[in-house]
């Protein structure tokens, strides 16, 4: 390697000694010095390692969320643009050993990236790697709300509240600019190490700390006729540490190792609390509107994980192997819980069963999986999965404040948790037969049983076949047909099941025929019975080394019993093509395109409450059946040609490289729904989005190892979405109930240029 | 255990120095024999200039001589360690021609005889699940993904290893083009760079989970960057204690959240209760003919905010 840069001389002269004393400093394991070397040929030059620097600026003319959703890139301006990597290894036919590489990726943007490694290969490896990840959601929501000091959103001491948004005078006078964005810092930091005889020790250590804004509703109300809501933009505070150990032996014919995982998540706000923007609402206890109401909802509490796994393969003959994982885990959590309600005005005499949950899952996995070649032509493969869940929570009656506006309940209107646990096993045949040296046929069965507490299907059984055929006509072409059904059939559906189970004994009536909550011809599609046909189709065909086409068809539908409320029928389809041309070695061109369709079918009836639920819900003339259609339409298209002038033998193009990128893709979503006599409905809009974008790149050689680069990107985005289209804060209701926060669907249209100077070290 | 050790380590380099005593015994002999000149024999060809380059080998894991795994280790037979005792090639045929080396790794050649190659060395803890795994079985062979012969492996870097997978996996490209995504891409402009690798989820060399997911199960793999939603919870919101998937489409969708479905629909194909969850939501509810916060805005999660569980104690109906 070499640095032209007469000022950058001395640094890297210095650097050059300091950095392989670093790397020969690292501690080494038995070296094994089997092999001699003087044997080896002598090989002419070392390819160039491409150690370099990349100094430059960005430029983007457009203010959106959406074009920088993972970019970071939301504003107009100026960004600087610095990239680099360095990077020593020994040469080739040395005895050394070390190395190290450090890179950087768009260090001037928000997701920014830095690796770092070193090591001696074939002993022991420590690397680093660090990456930022923003994820900017709104940048045009509005909010009457101020944070505090105690953490409450508290809204303007002028504040006038009304029963309904429209009932806010000072409302769009007091809204206020609020962003919804996180970023993820996240550190990886790995050690491996390879011990003589195939040991081999591997840790990492990962922190991933978020931290930002989202939104959350915060509602209070105790029923659907009541309740007033506020969307909120409640702050993001995560740290998750998570370290992963492990400690192997590997040989030619068997490999086993025990490790461990364990996880620490930290939210440092386990709860948003608001003044209640809305003033006293009939239902409500007084003390529960503005200005005393308040509201508060818990976030997510801290959490620990840990899991031991073991984990091993033998080969039983040569052409039988049999490998087995187990992993027996723990998930804990015991945030003190918040008490009943944060507002003081309401009462609430009945204490919590417990200060915090003591909540504890265990976890056991296993996994053996046998496969084996019993003919030559013939491949076989078994397996095992057993996989519990173990929900060891504790069970204790709650007596809760409903939504911060009422006093307390009494116990026996109190509600039970529900610790769900599950266990699922799997068993599962596989199997390859070649029929001639292109053909080959291929079948598989898998049975698989889910238990579950709690739910309203207490066992599930799925039966799943899958037979394929694939065919090689030539060494260029290739076709492969897969049809796949499975049945999915439980024991009886007992839509009251956790309904009855979350209650006090004696306060719901089982032999009430109108004691439900759900309607009891609804079937939750995760647990229905069904049947899935699906049909897989891929065909390559390569006519000429440098040309390649492919075409994949998947078709599947999801059948569920119609005469049941709830997910009936899904349809999907996906139709994709690619291909791939080179017909120069310096220059690759590729194409793709995928239409994908997503139907779904799903009837309901609306039935009221009191004494309306008998006569609502046996009427059919409430029915309503609404019918999706998604469909999503992509393509894109990139060229990649280096050293223009070398394939145009034009002299002056000879250090150019360039490139084209362009990508679009349009997706439409149509909701119909249908209705009985006794209601009225009425179309909704089409939704809709739209993005096109392209971007040229040109890198020209400037000397040998500087060269310039310029990119230049144009990317248009539009959508239509009726949820949030044209809805002020105030207009998310018609009777006011939400106080909304005013973001519409993203649209944008930015320009994107980039120029650098990249000098190879 | 320490005697084993020896006898093992003892017949190990037996049958390694074997390979390369005959190697060497057999170099420049006819079809099966090894070439003479090592390294610098098919380098001579294979330069940077070549159709088929191979010099980028000197400056990867596999060309370093001092590591005595690496093919390239001294005295080995050099890059025909994994191409096979190739004389014939290096010298041409009596007609001119030059036949191919004796191992080959295009399309042409059975997916488990080129992976048979690589595997011979790599039989570390990373490859228990290869033989049961989906790749394996849709013979798939390491050197359809892999390209060892140059510096930086695409399917290695976290920007453009996804444009690797994709070659096979369409819909899923098409997927993470949708309007809701993890930021998992392959193109080359900078709104659609990668932050994530598919390996981030799915083990490529098989795993104890579906879908050759990295943790045993799903909802493991996402608690990874999610490990807000593992709880346990207070109040569980059933299919979410299970099955992620239940309710987001991992890799894209064209709702918001990677939601399968539009709230309040999605809600509605589990919740049918009396008054709001069963009312019919429709063009009624939006503008310019009415508006309803069942649709509007968030839908469901307007008041609903805890759909992934709740701690409150007053929080049973998820909106604490």
């Amino acid at each position: 390697m070499t640095i032209s840069t007469p000022m950058l001389q001395p640094a890297w002269r210095a650097l050059r000694r300091l950095l392989p004393m670093l790397v020969l400093t690292f501690p080494m394991a038995a070296e094994e010095d089997f092999f001699a070397l003087d044997e080896v040929a002598e090989v002419d030059e070392q390819p160039a390692l491409q150690s370099f620097i990349d100094v430059g600026a960005g430029l983007l003319d457009a203010e959106s969320f959406a074009f920088g959703r993972y970019s970071g890139l939301t504003g107009e301006g100026i960004v600087p643009q610095f990239d680099f990597r360095w990077q020593y290894r020994p040469p080739w036919d040395g005895e050394e050993t070390g190395y190290w590489v450090v890179e950087g990726r768009r260090l001037g943007q928000d997701n920014r990236l830095i690796d770092a490694e070193i090591g001696r290969q074939g002993n022991q490896r420590l690397s680093l790697a660090y990456r930022e990840m923003p994820n900017h959601r709104y940048d045009d929501g509005v909010t009457p709300f101020r944070r505090d000091g105690s953490g409450v959103l508290l809204l303007p001491t002028d504040w006038s509240a009304g029963t309904g948004t429209g009932q806010m005078p000072l409302l769009e006078a007091s809204l206020r600019d609020q962003n919804i964005d996180h970023e993820r810092w996240r550190l990886d930091l790995s050690y491996s190490r390879l011990f003589g005889g195939g040991w081999q020790f591997d840790v990492d250590y990962r922190r991933e700390v978020k931290d930002g804004s989202r939104l959350v509703g915060g509602v209070i109300g105790n029923s659907g006729g009541n309740r007033r809501s506020a969307l909120l933009a409640a702050p993001v505070d995560f740290v998750t540490d998570i370290v992963d150990a492990s400690l192997h032996y590997s040989n030619d014919g068997y490999q086993a190792g025990l490790g461990v995982q364990a996880s620490r998540f930290n939210n440092r706000q386990t709860s948003v609390a608001w003044q209640n923007p809305f003033g006293a609402v009939g239902g409500w206890a007084a003390g529960a509107g503005f200005p005393d109401g308040l509201g508060r909802t818990s976030l997510e509490p801290d959490n620990d994980f840990v899991q031991a796994r073991a984990f091993g393969a033998y080969d039983l003959s040569p052409t039988t192997r049999l490998s087995a994982t187990l992993a027996a885990g723990r998930m804990s959590q015991n945030d003190a819980f918040l008490p009943y309600t944060v507002n003081p005005a309401l009462e609430a005499p009945l204490a919590l069963p417990r200060a915090d949950l003591g909540g504890r899952i265990n976890t056991l996995l296993a996994d053996v999986r046998l496969s084996a070649r019993p003919l030559p032509r013939l491949r076989v493969s078994a397996s095992y999965r057993y996989d519990d869940r173990d929900n060891r929570t504790p069970r204790d009656l709650y007596a809760p404040v409903r939504g911060d506006s009422l006093d307390q309940v009494a116990p026996e209107a109190g509600r039970l948790n529900l610790p769900y646990s599950y266990t699922e096993q799997r068993f599962s045949v596989d199997t390859r037969y070649r029929l001639a040296s292109r053909t080959r046929l291929n079948a598989a069965y898998t049975r698989t049983r889910k238990t579950r507490d709690f739910m309203e299907v207490r066992r599930m059984d799925e039966d799943t076949l899958r037979i394929g055929f694939s065919w090689q006509p030539l060494a260029s072409a290739s076709l492969g047909l897969d049809y796949i059904r499975s049945d999915r059939d439980g024991s009886a559906y007992d839509g009251n099941a956790p309904f009855l189970a979350g209650h006090v004994a004696g306060t719901v009536d089982p032999e009430d025929p109108l004691d439900f909550e759900n309607h009891p011809l609804l079937r939750k599609y995760f647990l229905a019975d069904r049947v899935r046909d699906e049909a897989r189709i891929r065909g390559d065909l390569y006519p000429s080394p440098v040309l390649g086409f492919g075409v994949q068809i998947s078709l599947s539908r999801d059948d569920y019993n119609g005469d049941f409320f709830g997910l009936t029928d899904t349809k999907v389809q996906s139709y994709s093509a690619d291909a791939t041309w080179t017909p120069l070695a310096n220059v690759t061109v590729s194409w793709f395109y995928s239409q994908d369709r997503f139907d779904t079918e799903q009837p309901g009836r609306n039935f009221r409450g009191g004494a309306n639920k008998g006569p609502d819900s046996a009427n059919p003339e409430r029915d309503w059946q609404v019918g999706t259609d998604d469909r999503t339409h992509t393509a894109g298209f990139d060229v990649s040609w280096q050293d223009v002038g070398d394939s145009l033998n034009v002299g002056a193009l000879r250090d150019l490289s360039i490139g084209l990128d362009w990508i679009w893709s349009r997706t439409r979503s149509r909701i119909d729904v249908d209705s009985g006599a006794a209601i009225d409905t009425a179309p909704l809009p089409e939704l809709s989005t739209r993005l096109i974008g392209f971007g040229l790149h040109g890198d020209y050689r400037l000397r040998e190892n500087t060269t310039l680069r310029l990119r230049y990107e144009h990317e248009r985005y539009r959508s239509r979405d009726f949820a949030l289209d044209g809805i002020s804060p105030e207009a998310v209701d018609a009777a006011g109930r939400v106080l909304g926060f005013g973001v519409a669907s993203p649209r944008y249209r930015a320009n994107w240029v980039t120029v650098s100077v990249r000098h190879r070290l | 255990m320490r005697a084993f050790r020896r006898w093992h380590e003892a017949l190990r380099r037996a049958v390694v120095a074997g390979v390369v005593l005959a190697a060497a015994w057999s170099a420049g002999e006819e079809p099966g024999a090894y070439a003479r000149g090592g390294v610098q024999a098919c380098l001579d060809c294979h330069d940077a200039a070549s159709d088929h380059p191979a010099d980028q080998v000197l400056s990867t894991v596999h060309g370093l001589a001092a590591d005595p795994r690496s093919p390239l280790a001294g005295g080995g037979p050099g890059c025909e360690s994994c191409h096979g005792p190739s004389a014939a090639h290096v010298t041409r045929s009596d007609d001119g021609s030059r036949p191919p080396p004796d191992r080959v790794f295009h399309r042409g050649i059975a997916a488990h005889q080129r992976s048979e190659v690589c595997l011979a060395c790599h039989q570390d803890s990373g490859r228990v699940h290869w033989h049961t795994s989906s790749h394996q079985f849709e013979d798939v062979a390491c050197s359809d993904c892999h390209r060892i012969h140059q510096h930086r492996d695409p399917v290695l870097d976290i920007e453009t290893q996804a444009q690797v997978c994709f070659g096979c996996h369409l819909r899923q490209r098409a997927e993470f083009n949708r309007p809701s995504r993890h930021p998992v891409q392959g193109a080359r402009l900078a709104s659609r760079v990668s932050l994530m690798a598919c390996t981030d989820c799915h083990d490529p060399h098989g795993g104890s989970g579906p879908s050759e997911l990295v943790r045993g199960t799903l909802n493991e793999t996402c608690y990874d960057c999610h490990a807000e939603m593992r709880g346990p919870f207070l109040w569980e919101h059933a299919p979410v204690r299970e099955d992620c998937s239940v309710c987001h489409a991992p890799h894209g969708s064209q709702h918001e959240k990677l939601l399968v479905s539009r709230s309040p629909w999605l809600c509605q194909q589990c919740h049918l209760a009396q008054f709001h969850p069963s009312t019919q939501a429709s063009g009624l509810d939006v503008p310019p003919r009415g508006r309803s916060d069942l649709v509007l805005a968030r839908g469901c999660v307007n008041c609903h905010t805890n759909v992934h569980g709740s701690n409150h104690p007053s929080g049973v109906r998820l909106t604490r």
